[in-house]
Protein backbone atom coordinates (compact mmCIF):
# COMPACT_ATOMS: atom_id res chain seq x y z
CA UNK A 1 0.00 0.00 0.00
CA UNK A 2 2.90 2.24 0.68
CA UNK A 3 3.73 2.03 -2.99
CA UNK A 4 0.34 3.45 -3.50
CA UNK A 5 0.65 6.55 -1.43
CA UNK A 6 4.21 7.23 -2.75
CA UNK A 7 2.96 7.35 -6.17
CA UNK A 8 -0.43 9.18 -5.38
CA UNK A 9 2.00 12.28 -3.67
CA UNK A 10 4.10 12.51 -7.09
CA UNK A 11 0.75 12.73 -8.85
CA UNK A 12 -0.71 15.40 -6.12
CA UNK A 13 2.37 17.54 -5.99
CA UNK A 14 2.30 17.41 -9.98
CA UNK A 15 -1.38 18.13 -10.52
CA UNK A 16 -1.57 20.56 -7.68
CA UNK A 17 1.61 22.22 -8.48
CA UNK A 18 2.99 21.95 -4.63
CA UNK A 19 5.60 20.28 -3.13
CA UNK A 20 4.18 19.84 0.39
CA UNK A 21 1.39 17.61 -0.30
CA UNK A 22 1.91 14.46 0.81
CA UNK A 23 -0.97 11.83 0.02
CA UNK A 24 -2.55 10.56 3.64
CA UNK A 25 -5.59 8.27 4.30
CA UNK A 26 -7.51 11.47 5.47
CA UNK A 27 -6.39 14.04 3.06
CA UNK A 28 -9.64 15.42 0.92
CA UNK A 29 -10.48 17.92 -1.71
CA UNK A 30 -11.08 20.55 1.32
CA UNK A 31 -7.40 20.63 2.45
CA UNK A 32 -6.04 21.23 -0.92
CA UNK A 33 -5.77 24.20 -2.22
CA UNK A 34 -7.21 24.45 -5.93
CA UNK A 35 -8.78 21.48 -5.73
CA UNK A 36 -12.07 22.23 -7.76
CA UNK A 37 -14.45 19.60 -10.00
CA UNK A 38 -11.78 20.81 -13.00
CA UNK A 39 -8.81 19.42 -10.63
CA UNK A 40 -10.67 16.49 -9.60
CA UNK A 41 -10.91 15.12 -12.88
CA UNK A 42 -7.19 16.32 -13.89
CA UNK A 43 -5.81 13.91 -10.65
CA UNK A 44 -8.37 11.29 -11.22
CA UNK A 45 -6.98 11.43 -15.25
CA UNK A 46 -3.18 11.75 -13.66
CA UNK A 47 -3.88 8.15 -11.72
CA UNK A 48 -5.58 6.74 -14.66
CA UNK A 49 -2.45 7.24 -16.61
CA UNK A 50 0.02 6.56 -13.42
CA UNK A 51 -1.36 3.47 -12.36
CA UNK A 52 -2.90 1.97 -15.54
CA UNK A 53 -6.42 1.93 -14.12
CA UNK A 54 -9.74 3.16 -15.30
CA UNK A 55 -12.36 4.85 -13.10
CA UNK A 56 -15.85 5.64 -13.70
CA UNK A 57 -17.56 8.67 -13.69
CA UNK A 58 -19.62 7.56 -10.56
CA UNK A 59 -16.34 5.97 -8.95
CA UNK A 60 -14.09 8.91 -9.77
CA UNK A 61 -17.07 11.38 -7.75
CA UNK A 62 -17.52 9.10 -5.43
CA UNK A 63 -14.04 9.32 -3.42
CA UNK A 64 -14.17 11.24 -0.18
CA UNK A 65 -10.52 11.10 0.53
CA UNK A 66 -7.30 9.61 -0.81
CA UNK A 67 -7.77 6.91 1.54
CA UNK A 68 -10.58 5.44 0.02
CA UNK A 69 -9.22 6.51 -3.34
CA UNK A 70 -5.71 4.20 -2.94
CA UNK A 71 -8.58 1.65 -1.63
CA UNK A 72 -9.92 2.04 -4.83
CA UNK A 73 -6.74 1.87 -6.80
CA UNK A 74 -5.45 -1.41 -4.63
CA UNK A 75 -8.92 -3.20 -5.23
CA UNK A 76 -8.64 -2.52 -9.27
CA UNK A 77 -4.78 -3.57 -9.32
CA UNK A 78 -5.92 -7.07 -8.14
CA UNK A 79 -8.81 -7.60 -9.78
CA UNK B 1 -52.42 14.05 -0.03
CA UNK B 2 -50.78 17.48 0.00
CA UNK B 3 -47.05 17.78 1.39
CA UNK B 4 -46.29 19.31 3.42
CA UNK B 5 -49.82 18.89 5.44
CA UNK B 6 -51.20 18.00 8.70
CA UNK B 7 -53.33 14.80 6.99
CA UNK B 8 -49.39 13.65 5.47
CA UNK B 9 -48.23 14.22 9.06
CA UNK B 10 -50.52 12.24 10.59
CA UNK B 11 -50.33 8.95 7.96
CA UNK B 12 -46.10 9.36 8.24
CA UNK B 13 -46.82 9.49 12.52
CA UNK B 14 -48.68 6.16 11.86
CA UNK B 15 -46.83 4.53 9.39
CA UNK B 16 -43.95 4.78 11.56
CA UNK B 17 -45.25 3.89 14.73
CA UNK B 18 -46.40 0.76 12.83
CA UNK B 19 -42.63 0.51 11.34
CA UNK B 20 -40.87 1.30 14.52
CA UNK B 21 -42.46 -1.57 16.31
CA UNK B 22 -42.13 -4.50 13.87
CA UNK B 23 -38.23 -6.07 13.37
CA UNK B 24 -36.13 -5.43 10.56
CA UNK B 25 -36.38 -7.57 7.96
CA UNK B 26 -39.01 -8.47 4.95
CA UNK B 27 -41.73 -7.59 7.72
CA UNK B 28 -40.79 -3.73 7.85
CA UNK B 29 -39.65 -3.36 4.43
CA UNK B 30 -43.44 -5.33 3.04
CA UNK B 31 -44.80 -2.43 5.34
CA UNK B 32 -42.86 0.51 3.77
CA UNK B 33 -43.57 -0.98 0.95
CA UNK B 34 -47.32 -0.61 1.90
CA UNK B 35 -47.29 2.95 2.87
CA UNK B 36 -45.45 3.91 -0.05
CA UNK B 37 -48.07 2.51 -2.18
CA UNK B 38 -50.79 3.65 -0.21
CA UNK B 39 -49.31 7.16 -0.38
CA UNK B 40 -49.04 6.77 -4.41
CA UNK B 41 -52.34 6.18 -4.57
CA UNK B 42 -53.91 9.00 -3.25
CA UNK B 43 -52.62 10.59 -6.70
CA UNK B 44 -54.35 8.22 -8.91
CA UNK B 45 -58.01 7.59 -9.85
CA UNK B 46 -58.39 4.35 -11.43
CA UNK B 47 -55.74 1.73 -12.34
CA UNK B 48 -55.66 3.76 -16.09
CA UNK B 49 -53.76 6.23 -14.66
CA UNK B 50 -51.65 4.15 -13.05
CA UNK B 51 -50.28 1.76 -16.14
CA UNK B 52 -47.95 4.28 -17.31
CA UNK B 53 -46.04 5.01 -14.36
CA UNK B 54 -45.85 1.26 -13.68
CA UNK B 55 -44.40 0.71 -17.18
CA UNK B 56 -41.52 2.88 -16.68
CA UNK B 57 -41.11 1.49 -12.99
CA UNK B 58 -40.99 -1.83 -14.75
CA UNK B 59 -38.59 -0.86 -17.82
CA UNK B 60 -36.48 0.70 -14.95
CA UNK B 61 -36.33 -2.85 -13.02
CA UNK B 62 -36.07 -5.29 -15.77
CA UNK B 63 -33.17 -2.49 -17.30
CA UNK B 64 -31.30 -3.07 -13.92
CA UNK B 65 -31.32 -6.30 -13.96
CA UNK B 66 -30.17 -7.08 -16.91
CA UNK B 67 -27.27 -4.76 -17.02
CA UNK B 68 -26.16 -6.41 -13.54
CA UNK B 69 -25.79 -9.76 -15.68
CA UNK B 70 -22.56 -10.49 -18.09
CA UNK B 71 -23.59 -9.30 -21.16
CA UNK B 72 -22.41 -6.73 -23.96
CA UNK B 73 -21.25 -3.27 -23.36
CA UNK B 74 -23.90 -1.99 -25.59
CA UNK B 75 -27.13 -2.27 -23.41
CA UNK B 76 -25.81 0.35 -21.48
CA UNK B 77 -26.25 3.12 -23.86
CA UNK B 78 -29.44 1.16 -25.14
CA UNK B 79 -30.75 1.09 -22.08
CA UNK B 80 -30.58 4.99 -20.93
CA UNK B 81 -32.17 6.05 -24.21
CA UNK B 82 -35.04 3.79 -23.04
CA UNK B 83 -35.37 5.64 -19.80
CA UNK B 84 -35.13 9.08 -21.57
CA UNK B 85 -37.19 8.66 -23.87
CA UNK B 86 -40.14 6.93 -21.36
CA UNK B 87 -39.26 9.90 -19.20
CA UNK B 88 -39.86 12.52 -22.22
CA UNK B 89 -42.79 10.81 -23.30
CA UNK B 90 -44.71 10.19 -20.30
CA UNK B 91 -43.85 13.77 -19.39
CA UNK B 92 -45.03 15.11 -22.67
CA UNK B 93 -42.09 17.06 -23.80
CA UNK B 94 -42.55 19.38 -26.84
CA UNK B 95 -40.15 17.84 -29.39
CA UNK B 96 -42.17 14.51 -28.54
CA UNK B 97 -44.55 14.57 -31.41
CA UNK B 98 -48.28 14.72 -30.35
CA UNK B 99 -49.41 12.09 -32.40
CA UNK B 100 -47.62 9.65 -30.52
CA UNK B 101 -49.30 10.62 -27.01
CA UNK B 102 -51.17 8.26 -24.44
CA UNK B 103 -54.61 9.37 -25.24
CA UNK B 104 -56.26 9.54 -21.65
CA UNK B 105 -55.08 10.87 -18.37
CA UNK B 106 -52.23 9.62 -16.30
CA UNK B 107 -50.74 10.04 -12.90
CA UNK B 108 -46.82 11.40 -13.48
CA UNK B 109 -46.30 12.62 -9.72
CA UNK B 110 -43.22 12.74 -8.72
CA UNK B 111 -42.06 10.94 -12.11
CA UNK B 112 -38.71 13.26 -12.37
CA UNK B 113 -37.45 12.53 -8.91
CA UNK B 114 -38.78 8.59 -9.95
CA UNK B 115 -36.47 9.26 -13.05
CA UNK B 116 -33.19 10.31 -11.06
CA UNK B 117 -33.38 7.16 -9.13
CA UNK B 118 -34.45 4.68 -11.63
CA UNK B 119 -31.02 5.94 -14.13
CA UNK B 120 -28.69 6.40 -11.27
CA UNK B 121 -29.74 2.28 -11.08
CA UNK B 122 -29.29 1.85 -14.69
CA UNK B 123 -26.07 3.80 -15.21
CA UNK B 124 -24.18 2.23 -11.77
CA UNK B 125 -25.35 -1.31 -12.84
CA UNK B 126 -24.13 -0.97 -15.83
CA UNK B 127 -20.71 0.54 -14.76
CA UNK B 128 -20.39 -2.35 -11.78
CA UNK B 129 -21.24 0.15 -9.27
CA UNK B 130 -23.72 -1.88 -7.39
CA UNK B 131 -22.67 -5.29 -5.93
CA UNK B 132 -25.46 -6.99 -5.04
CA UNK B 133 -28.57 -8.17 -6.78
CA UNK B 134 -31.80 -5.52 -6.10
CA UNK B 135 -35.07 -7.34 -5.27
CA UNK B 136 -38.10 -5.83 -6.68
CA UNK B 137 -38.98 -4.78 -2.87
CA UNK B 138 -36.01 -2.97 -2.36
CA UNK B 139 -36.36 -1.47 -5.91
CA UNK B 140 -40.05 -0.36 -5.44
CA UNK B 141 -39.15 0.90 -1.48
CA UNK B 142 -35.96 3.16 -2.68
CA UNK B 143 -37.86 4.72 -6.22
CA UNK B 144 -41.40 5.60 -4.56
CA UNK B 145 -40.26 6.33 -1.12
CA UNK B 146 -42.95 8.17 -0.27
CA UNK B 147 -41.30 11.05 1.95
CA UNK B 148 -39.47 11.46 -0.90
CA UNK B 149 -41.35 10.63 -3.88
CA UNK B 150 -42.74 14.69 -4.63
CA UNK B 151 -39.99 16.66 -4.51
CA UNK B 152 -36.86 14.43 -3.70
CA UNK B 153 -34.27 14.83 -2.03
CA UNK B 154 -32.52 12.61 -4.59
CA UNK B 155 -31.08 9.72 -2.50
CA UNK B 156 -28.39 7.65 -4.22
CA UNK B 157 -29.44 3.95 -3.48
CA UNK B 158 -25.96 3.05 -1.63
CA UNK B 159 -26.96 5.15 0.51
CA UNK B 160 -30.56 4.54 0.85
CA UNK B 161 -30.15 0.83 1.41
CA UNK B 162 -27.54 1.02 3.68
CA UNK B 163 -29.58 3.60 5.91
CA UNK B 164 -32.81 1.19 5.66
CA UNK B 165 -30.38 -1.78 6.87
CA UNK B 166 -28.78 0.20 9.50
CA UNK B 167 -30.84 3.14 10.15
CA UNK B 168 -30.33 4.73 13.74
CA UNK B 169 -33.28 3.62 15.81
CA UNK B 170 -35.71 6.50 16.79
CA UNK B 171 -35.40 7.16 20.14
CA UNK B 172 -36.71 10.13 22.45
CA UNK B 173 -33.99 12.42 20.50
CA UNK B 174 -34.46 11.70 17.16
CA UNK B 175 -38.28 12.07 17.51
CA UNK B 176 -37.50 15.85 18.92
CA UNK B 177 -35.16 16.37 16.29
CA UNK B 178 -37.47 15.18 13.57
CA UNK B 179 -40.68 17.44 15.05
CA UNK B 180 -38.84 20.15 15.25
CA UNK B 181 -37.63 19.32 11.31
CA UNK B 182 -41.17 18.60 10.85
CA UNK B 183 -42.46 22.33 12.40
CA UNK B 184 -39.66 24.30 10.96
CA UNK B 185 -40.40 23.01 6.99
CA UNK B 186 -44.43 23.44 7.65
CA UNK B 187 -44.04 27.11 9.22
CA UNK B 188 -42.00 28.09 6.31
CA UNK B 189 -44.26 26.62 3.74
CA UNK B 190 -47.27 27.71 5.41
CA UNK B 191 -46.69 31.14 6.86
CA UNK B 192 -42.92 32.54 5.62
CA UNK B 193 -43.32 31.66 2.01
CA UNK B 194 -47.12 32.40 2.01
CA UNK B 195 -46.41 35.99 3.20
CA UNK B 196 -43.49 35.99 0.62
CA UNK B 197 -45.93 35.31 -2.12
CA UNK B 198 -48.43 37.70 -0.90
CA UNK B 199 -45.75 40.40 -0.68
CA UNK B 200 -45.07 39.70 -4.25
CA UNK B 201 -48.39 39.50 -5.79
CA UNK B 202 -48.80 42.85 -3.73
CA UNK B 203 -45.73 44.73 -5.62
CA UNK B 204 -47.01 43.19 -8.85
CA UNK B 205 -50.41 44.96 -8.11
CA UNK B 206 -49.19 48.25 -7.26
CA UNK B 207 -46.11 48.20 -9.92
CA UNK B 208 -49.56 48.57 -12.57
CA UNK B 209 -50.94 51.77 -10.90
CA UNK B 210 -47.53 52.95 -9.70
CA UNK B 211 -47.21 56.91 -11.15
CA UNK B 212 -44.23 57.76 -10.10
CA UNK B 213 -40.53 56.62 -11.28
CA UNK B 214 -39.30 56.12 -7.43
CA UNK B 215 -42.03 53.86 -7.08
CA UNK B 216 -41.49 51.73 -10.00
CA UNK B 217 -37.91 51.06 -9.40
CA UNK B 218 -39.16 49.90 -6.03
CA UNK B 219 -42.01 47.04 -7.15
CA UNK B 220 -39.75 46.10 -10.00
CA UNK B 221 -37.00 45.71 -6.92
CA UNK B 222 -39.66 43.83 -4.71
CA UNK B 223 -41.12 41.68 -8.00
CA UNK B 224 -37.69 40.16 -8.73
CA UNK B 225 -35.70 39.85 -4.90
CA UNK B 226 -38.82 38.66 -2.95
CA UNK B 227 -39.19 35.62 -5.15
CA UNK B 228 -35.86 34.01 -4.71
CA UNK B 229 -36.94 34.42 -0.58
CA UNK B 230 -39.94 32.93 -1.18
CA UNK B 231 -38.70 29.74 -3.47
CA UNK B 232 -36.02 29.20 -1.18
CA UNK B 233 -38.58 29.33 1.89
CA UNK B 234 -41.23 27.01 -0.01
CA UNK B 235 -38.97 24.24 -1.26
CA UNK B 236 -36.43 24.13 1.98
CA UNK B 237 -39.66 23.86 4.03
CA UNK B 238 -40.60 20.94 2.39
CA UNK B 239 -37.21 19.03 2.56
CA UNK B 240 -36.77 20.60 5.98
CA UNK B 241 -40.76 18.46 6.90
CA UNK B 242 -39.30 15.31 4.55
CA UNK B 243 -36.34 15.04 6.44
CA UNK B 244 -37.79 15.09 9.61
CA UNK B 245 -40.32 12.48 8.35
CA UNK B 246 -38.34 10.39 7.17
CA UNK B 247 -36.07 9.96 10.25
CA UNK B 248 -39.35 8.38 11.58
CA UNK B 249 -38.46 5.59 9.72
CA UNK B 250 -34.84 5.82 10.52
CA UNK B 251 -33.92 7.36 6.99
CA UNK B 252 -31.86 10.29 7.20
CA UNK B 253 -32.75 11.94 3.65
CA UNK B 254 -29.84 13.95 1.95
CA UNK B 255 -29.60 17.64 2.51
CA UNK B 256 -30.83 20.19 0.23
CA UNK B 257 -30.01 23.43 0.75
CA UNK B 258 -27.14 24.56 2.93
CA UNK B 259 -27.38 28.52 3.25
CA UNK B 260 -27.42 29.26 0.00
CA UNK B 261 -27.51 33.08 -0.15
CA UNK B 262 -24.61 33.68 1.54
CA UNK B 263 -22.58 32.05 -1.43
CA UNK B 264 -20.22 34.38 -3.31
CA UNK B 265 -19.91 33.00 -6.89
CA UNK B 266 -22.53 31.12 -8.85
CA UNK B 267 -20.78 28.08 -8.99
CA UNK B 268 -20.84 28.02 -5.12
CA UNK B 269 -24.39 28.50 -4.88
CA UNK B 270 -25.61 25.54 -7.25
CA UNK B 271 -23.48 23.50 -4.58
CA UNK B 272 -25.91 25.35 -1.79
CA UNK B 273 -28.81 24.86 -3.65
CA UNK B 274 -31.12 22.26 -4.40
CA UNK B 275 -27.88 20.26 -3.73
CA UNK B 276 -29.15 16.75 -4.77
CA UNK B 277 -30.00 17.45 -8.16
CA UNK B 278 -26.88 19.16 -9.01
CA UNK B 279 -24.88 16.97 -6.90
CA UNK B 280 -26.53 14.48 -9.49
CA UNK B 281 -25.69 15.85 -12.66
CA UNK B 282 -22.01 16.50 -11.74
CA UNK B 283 -21.81 12.69 -10.91
CA UNK B 284 -23.90 11.72 -14.13
CA UNK B 285 -23.23 14.69 -16.65
CA UNK B 286 -20.68 17.10 -15.86
CA UNK B 287 -17.56 14.41 -14.65
CA UNK B 288 -18.33 11.69 -17.58
CA UNK B 289 -18.41 15.29 -20.35
CA UNK B 290 -15.35 16.22 -18.57
CA UNK B 291 -13.57 13.04 -18.42
CA UNK B 292 -14.77 11.94 -21.81
CA UNK B 293 -13.31 15.22 -22.96
CA UNK B 294 -10.03 15.64 -21.23
CA UNK B 295 -9.24 11.99 -22.51
CA UNK B 296 -9.96 13.06 -26.06
CA UNK B 297 -8.02 16.37 -26.00
CA UNK B 298 -4.92 15.95 -23.35
CA UNK B 299 -3.99 19.85 -23.55
CA UNK B 300 -3.79 21.52 -20.01
CA UNK B 301 -4.32 24.65 -21.93
CA UNK B 302 -7.36 23.73 -23.48
CA UNK B 303 -8.68 21.77 -19.80
CA UNK B 304 -10.10 25.14 -18.24
CA UNK B 305 -12.18 25.69 -21.36
CA UNK B 306 -13.09 22.32 -21.76
CA UNK B 307 -14.46 22.57 -17.88
CA UNK B 308 -16.91 25.99 -18.63
CA UNK B 309 -18.52 23.73 -21.89
CA UNK B 310 -19.13 20.82 -19.03
CA UNK B 311 -20.77 23.66 -16.51
CA UNK B 312 -22.73 24.84 -19.66
CA UNK B 313 -23.81 21.32 -20.31
CA UNK B 314 -24.94 20.31 -16.73
CA UNK B 315 -26.45 23.75 -15.59
CA UNK B 316 -28.06 24.31 -18.87
CA UNK B 317 -29.85 20.63 -18.23
CA UNK B 318 -30.35 21.68 -14.61
CA UNK B 319 -32.49 24.32 -15.96
CA UNK B 320 -33.96 22.92 -19.21
CA UNK B 321 -35.15 19.99 -16.44
CA UNK B 322 -38.02 22.06 -14.86
CA UNK B 323 -40.69 22.58 -17.53
CA UNK B 324 -41.18 21.82 -21.20
CA UNK B 325 -41.89 25.24 -22.56
CA UNK B 326 -39.15 27.48 -24.49
CA UNK B 327 -39.54 29.91 -20.90
CA UNK B 328 -37.74 26.74 -18.75
CA UNK B 329 -35.25 26.39 -21.81
CA UNK B 330 -34.33 29.89 -21.58
CA UNK B 331 -33.75 29.45 -17.88
CA UNK B 332 -31.40 26.46 -18.08
CA UNK B 333 -29.80 28.37 -20.82
CA UNK B 334 -29.21 31.16 -18.01
CA UNK B 335 -28.04 29.04 -14.93
CA UNK B 336 -25.68 27.00 -17.66
CA UNK B 337 -24.61 30.68 -19.09
CA UNK B 338 -23.79 31.83 -15.78
CA UNK B 339 -21.68 29.11 -14.28
CA UNK B 340 -19.90 29.10 -17.48
CA UNK B 341 -18.90 32.93 -17.14
CA UNK B 342 -18.09 31.76 -13.69
CA UNK B 343 -15.73 29.35 -14.50
CA UNK B 344 -14.28 31.98 -17.61
CA UNK B 345 -13.71 34.41 -15.39
CA UNK B 346 -11.81 32.32 -12.88
CA UNK B 347 -9.52 31.33 -15.27
CA UNK B 348 -9.12 34.93 -16.74
CA UNK B 349 -8.60 35.65 -12.99
CA UNK B 350 -5.92 33.17 -12.31
CA UNK B 351 -3.88 33.98 -15.59
CA UNK B 352 -3.81 37.50 -14.71
CA UNK B 353 -3.87 38.12 -11.13
CA UNK B 354 -1.21 33.90 -10.65
CA UNK B 355 -3.69 31.77 -8.05
CA UNK B 356 -2.17 33.25 -5.31
CA UNK B 357 -2.79 36.83 -6.18
CA UNK B 358 -6.79 35.84 -7.15
CA UNK B 359 -6.71 34.04 -3.49
CA UNK B 360 -5.80 37.29 -2.31
CA UNK B 361 -8.46 39.02 -3.90
CA UNK B 362 -11.15 36.62 -3.54
CA UNK B 363 -10.40 37.19 0.87
CA UNK B 364 -10.93 40.66 0.01
CA UNK B 365 -14.41 41.88 2.48
CA UNK B 366 -15.20 44.75 -0.30
CA UNK B 367 -14.96 42.14 -2.92
CA UNK B 368 -16.92 39.11 -0.93
CA UNK B 369 -19.69 41.41 -0.29
CA UNK B 370 -19.82 42.49 -3.97
CA UNK B 371 -20.10 38.89 -5.33
CA UNK B 372 -22.30 37.15 -2.86
CA UNK B 373 -24.93 40.69 -3.73
CA UNK B 374 -24.08 40.04 -7.58
CA UNK B 375 -24.60 35.93 -7.12
CA UNK B 376 -28.17 36.70 -5.28
CA UNK B 377 -29.27 39.26 -7.86
CA UNK B 378 -27.85 36.68 -10.85
CA UNK B 379 -30.28 34.33 -9.65
CA UNK B 380 -32.84 36.44 -8.71
CA UNK B 381 -32.94 37.81 -12.51
CA UNK B 382 -32.75 34.21 -14.03
CA UNK B 383 -35.66 33.08 -11.88
CA UNK B 384 -38.04 35.40 -14.13
CA UNK B 385 -37.85 32.65 -16.50
CA UNK B 386 -38.78 30.54 -14.10
CA UNK B 387 -42.02 31.98 -12.42
CA UNK B 388 -43.36 34.57 -14.97
CA UNK B 389 -44.44 34.09 -18.75
CA UNK B 390 -42.93 36.10 -21.52
CA UNK B 391 -46.47 37.77 -22.20
CA UNK B 392 -46.44 38.97 -18.18
CA UNK B 393 -42.57 40.17 -18.72
CA UNK B 394 -43.52 42.05 -21.81
CA UNK B 395 -46.59 43.60 -19.29
CA UNK B 396 -43.71 44.26 -16.34
CA UNK B 397 -41.61 46.44 -18.86
CA UNK B 398 -44.02 48.13 -20.25
CA UNK B 399 -45.62 49.69 -16.87
CA UNK B 400 -42.27 49.98 -15.62
CA UNK B 401 -40.28 51.05 -18.69
CA UNK B 402 -36.96 49.95 -19.03
CA UNK B 403 -34.92 52.64 -17.13
CA UNK B 404 -37.24 51.53 -14.17
CA UNK B 405 -36.67 47.81 -15.05
CA UNK B 406 -32.69 48.82 -15.08
CA UNK B 407 -32.44 50.72 -11.82
CA UNK B 408 -34.93 48.31 -9.72
CA UNK B 409 -32.09 45.44 -10.69
CA UNK B 410 -29.21 48.31 -9.21
CA UNK B 411 -31.36 48.54 -6.36
CA UNK B 412 -31.92 44.84 -5.34
CA UNK B 413 -27.69 44.69 -5.93
CA UNK B 414 -27.07 47.58 -3.67
CA UNK B 415 -29.92 46.06 -0.77
CA UNK B 416 -28.91 42.92 -1.27
CA UNK B 417 -24.76 43.89 -0.04
CA UNK B 418 -26.02 44.63 3.57
CA UNK B 419 -28.76 42.21 3.76
CA UNK B 420 -26.24 39.64 3.07
CA UNK B 421 -23.97 40.51 5.00
CA UNK B 422 -25.83 40.36 7.84
CA UNK B 423 -26.68 36.76 6.80
CA UNK B 424 -23.75 36.00 6.80
CA UNK B 425 -22.46 37.72 9.64
CA UNK B 426 -25.33 35.12 11.13
CA UNK B 427 -25.38 32.14 9.32
CA UNK B 428 -20.82 31.93 9.22
CA UNK B 429 -20.36 31.16 12.50
CA UNK B 430 -23.08 28.69 12.88
CA UNK B 431 -21.78 27.01 9.16
CA UNK B 432 -18.24 26.92 10.79
CA UNK B 433 -19.53 25.12 13.83
CA UNK B 434 -18.19 27.88 16.22
CA UNK B 435 -21.66 28.62 18.10
CA UNK B 436 -21.28 27.23 21.67
CA UNK B 437 -23.79 24.27 21.96
CA UNK B 438 -24.55 26.25 25.50
CA UNK B 439 -24.85 29.04 24.15
CA UNK B 440 -29.06 30.50 24.17
CA UNK B 441 -29.93 30.76 20.50
CA UNK B 442 -28.22 26.93 20.19
CA UNK B 443 -30.15 25.55 23.65
CA UNK B 444 -32.82 22.73 23.48
CA UNK B 445 -34.95 25.13 25.59
CA UNK B 446 -34.62 28.05 23.19
CA UNK B 447 -35.24 25.73 20.20
CA UNK B 448 -38.20 23.80 22.30
CA UNK B 449 -39.88 27.16 22.46
CA UNK B 450 -39.51 28.65 19.13
CA UNK B 451 -40.67 25.18 17.92
CA UNK B 452 -43.36 25.61 19.99
CA UNK B 453 -44.28 28.97 19.23
CA UNK B 454 -44.47 28.60 15.44
CA UNK B 455 -46.62 25.06 15.58
CA UNK B 456 -48.92 27.60 17.83
CA UNK B 457 -48.88 30.37 15.19
CA UNK B 458 -49.37 27.36 12.36
CA UNK B 459 -52.11 25.69 13.83
CA UNK B 460 -53.85 28.97 14.39
CA UNK B 461 -53.65 29.92 10.99
CA UNK B 462 -54.44 26.79 9.29
CA UNK B 463 -57.75 26.67 11.82
CA UNK B 464 -58.65 30.35 11.15
CA UNK B 465 -57.69 30.64 7.46
CA UNK B 466 -59.76 27.37 7.24
CA UNK B 467 -58.14 26.92 3.45
CA UNK B 468 -56.30 24.33 1.80
CA UNK B 469 -53.00 23.34 2.11
CA UNK B 470 -50.31 25.80 0.95
CA UNK B 471 -48.70 24.28 -2.46
CA UNK B 472 -44.91 23.23 -3.09
CA UNK B 473 -43.89 24.81 -6.06
CA UNK B 474 -41.11 21.68 -6.91
CA UNK B 475 -44.76 19.51 -6.33
CA UNK B 476 -45.49 20.04 -10.62
CA UNK B 477 -41.79 19.18 -11.48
Amino acid sequence: MQDIYDKLTEILQDVFDDDEIVASPELAAADVDGWDSLAHVRFILAIERGFGVKFSAAEASAFANVGELANGIAAKRSA
Amino acid sequence: MNVPSFPFLGFAVLGAILYNLLPAGILRRGLLLLINLIFLSTFVHGWQQALPYAGFLLTGFLGTRLLMAQGPRWRLPVLIAVILFAFFWLKRYTFIPAAINLPFLYTTVGLSYVFFRVLHLIIDAGQGQIKERISPLDYLNYTLNFTALVSGPIQFYQDYREQERNGEKVDLFAAGWAAERIIVGMFKVAIVSTLLMQGQKAAIADLAVASTFPMRVLYCALIGAIYPLFLYANFSGYTDFVIGCARLFRIRLPENFHHPFIAENFIAFWSRWHITLSNWLKVYVYTPFLMTAMRRIPSPAIEPYLAVAAYFVTFFLVGAWHGQTSMFLFFGVLQGGGVAMNKLYQVAMTKRLSRKGYKQLSAEPWYRVFCRALTFTWFAFTLLWFWSTWGQLGQFIQQAGWPAVACGWVLVLLVAMPALSLLRAVQGPIEARKVDPAAVPASRYWRTALSTAMLIILIGTTVLLNGPAPDVVYKTF
